[in-house]
């Protein structure tokens, strides 16, 4: 009988399984500091920009070129292209972020004089408007030179993408290059990596 | 009671339990708003009504994915395809992790208590048909970059489903030739030419004249009707075995007092406007990928497995009944018995309304999805298809896409 009335018990109690309700609470970093840990997906998080960024800032600043800017006077001017998205994955906003990041990098080093991004972005909207690639090999070149610059900083980012059974594995592979617009030499190149996967069980 | 009894009724109690919170109201009753809407001519009506149900909590859900696929078509359907490319972005990721995620316990749940319980997997032909209306979306809101992300994206899954002989019928082909039209469409001719090569070979008949170079091109993209409802259908029990290949299902069920199995099957094909396409009053050549024959191949092929799991769902819901039944039948008060028949009958009961008929799909797709290619002077055209029609501007060394959805 006992157990009867436990099995209607359970009975009384299904319905309750039929709304779940949502549990959780918003937080911040400083206050869950592994909170920029975990991957979440196949793109790329601010770990990730933080570690290309990282790399690639370390080794143009340290370069013999920067170190020669570092001495002109005046400063020579430099425009950053965007960067172009050549990877299977929607990340053109992170890839902004980073253009961004490189941007500060050179503001505030002071070895050049950045070109605003205001001002090129008419100019990113004129190229795109003449359906022109902003990322096709010499445009860049061609940007640099409409805006005045005598260096042009471009990259690009490629992945390999594949995918088995059990992953989905993205390796990002991000290039940047310094050209020097009237002669069309790159004056400066790196590059660095990162991957992303998701792997059905770790 | 014995020990053994008793833990036997705590667990088939348990199981019920269970049953209850693993499924919910099936999927074709939450979408048949969106479809009525769409039926009527209303778009604007079916986008409210799947944005009610993603705001109702279905979001984070594995019904959430669904919907925002059914969102994309939906946007569609509305002529915004930048919308549509939002919504298509979003559910891809989420479609891939479902699918690379081991799901043991759905698995089970899908035996014991409904095939629902477990999350939804897109066929191969589905997961291609994300990236194929990606790259359309995007081409067709003039994201000439995004739309080669998505030529990418198709890349990797067609390759992953051609290593496993996974056939998607004509899908192949109009992504191949959508991923050439992206590639063009950045002046990637080289790329391109390699992918409208492989398309030639899916759909020969696009490739009679190439698009001259000095000129425009033109693409035209038409999604026609909607592919066959997954439903519902009570089966008797012998059809229930035979659609099994288990001749001995049918014998089981009978001896158990089982008449009737919930079967999942697909509604007949819907009746479909005439979709010829015309540029500039002209007919033109299209191939058509015939998605609802997919469908109904694809359907067919997991249909045994779909109807063993209803039997052993039948099989033991029948078995909880007399369990329980039985359970304190035996017992010194004649209330027990009574009491053990009228639970046995509730929690068989609670299972079967709990065993939700697995009617989930990308459900709102076009039945027919047809391409085509023409070389063009540069300039504004007129493109129908049946009813319906669009202007494009046809420009010199690009391609143009026209993007047509027809009820």
């Amino acid at each position: 009988m006992r157990v009867l009335l436990s099995a209607v018990a359970v009975v009384c109690l299904l319905p309750a399984c039929a709304h779940e309700m949502p549990v959780g609470s918003y937080t911040r970093d400083s206050d869950t500091p592994w909170l920029d840990t975990p991957a979440m997906s196949t793109g790329l998080d601010r770990r990730d920009l933080d570690k290309m960024f990282a790399s690639l800032a370390s080794d143009l600043v340290g370069s013999p070129f920067y170190a020669r800017a570092g001495q002109t006077t005046p400063a020579p001017t430099i425009a950053i292209a965007p960067l172009a998205n050549e990877t299977s994955e929607h990340i053109d906003t992170q890839l902004d972020a980073l253009q961004s990041k490189i941007e500060t990098t050179l503001v505030n080093h002071g070895a050049f004089d950045v070109v605003s991004r205001e001002r090129q972005r008419e100019l990113v909207h004129e190229i795109k408007n003449q359906q022109q690639d902003i990322f096709a090999p010499g445009e860049a070149v061609r940007y640099g030179g409409l805006i005045g610059a005598r260096y042009v900083v471009v990259g690009k980012v490629y992945d390999a993408a594949e995918r088995t059974l059990d992953m989905r594995r993205v390796q990002y592979m991000a290039f940047l290059q310094v050209i020097e617009v009237e002669t069309g030499v790159v004056r400066w190149q790196g590059e660095t990596d990162v991957t992303k996967a998701y792997v059905a069980e770790l | 009671m014995s020990p053994w009894l008793r833990a036997q009724v705590g667990g088939l109690c348990c199981i019920a339990m269970l049953s209850g919170c693993a499924t919910g109201a099936p999927y074709e009753r939450d979408v048949a708003a969106t479809h009525q809407a769409l039926d009527a001519g209303q778009p604007d009506r079916a986008r409210a009504s799947l944005e009610a149900l993603l705001a109702d909590g279905r979001r984070d859900g594995p019904e959430g994915v669904l919907l925002r696929l059914e969102l994309a078509v939906v946007a569609l359907h509305q002529g915004l395809p930048a919308v549509a490319a939002g919504a298509l972005a979003q559910a891809d990721p989420l479609l891939e992790v479902v699918d690379l995620t081991k799901d043991d316990a759905g698995e089970v749940a899908s035996w014991l208590f409904a095939d629902a319980a477990r999350p939804y997997r897109s066929p191969a032909w589905e997961k291609l048909l994300v990236n194929v209306l990606g790259m359309a979306s995007r081409l067709a809101a003039g994201d000439r970059r995004g739309a080669l992300v998505e030529a990418r994206r198709f890349d990797v899954v067609a390759r992953f489903f051609g290593e496993r002989s996974q056939d998607p019928g004509r899908v192949l082909g109009v992504g191949r030739l959508l991923a050439g039209v992206a590639h063009e469409a950045v002046g990637r001719d080289r790329a391109a030419r390699l992918y409208l090569d492989e398309a030639r070979a899916a759909l020969p008949a696009l490739f009679t004249d190439g698009p001259d170079a000095s000129g425009g091109e033109l693409v035209v993209l038409v999604l026609a009707g909607r592919l066959p409802a997954k439903v519902a259908q009570p089966v008797d029990v012998d059809t229930a075995g035979l659609l099994a290949v288990q001749p001995g299902a049918a014998q089981n069920l009978r001896e158990l007092g089982v008449k009737e199995v919930l079967l999942v099957g697909l509604a007949a094909d819907r009746p479909l406007e005439d979709a010829a396409v015309a540029v500039a009053g002209l007919p033109v050549t299209v191939a058509w990928a015939d998605l609802a024959a997919t469908a109904r191949a694809d359907f067919e092929r997991v249909r045994p497995q779909l109807a063993r799991a209803a039997i052993t769902r039948a099989l033991s819901r029948q078995t909880v009944r007399r369990t329980v039944a039985s359970a304190d039948g035996g017992g010194d008060e004649r209330g027990g018995a009574n009491l053990g028949h009228l639970l046995g009958g509730l929690l068989a009961g609670t299972m079967e309304a709990g065993d939700t008929p697995d009617t989930r799909a990308w459900s709102t797709l076009p039945a027919r999805l047809g391409v085509a290619r023409l070389a063009l002077s540069p300039g504004t055209y007129d493109v129908a298809a049946g009813d319906h029609l669009v202007t494009v501007e046809v420009r010199a060394g690009r391609p143009t896409l026209a993007l047509l959805v027809v009820d």
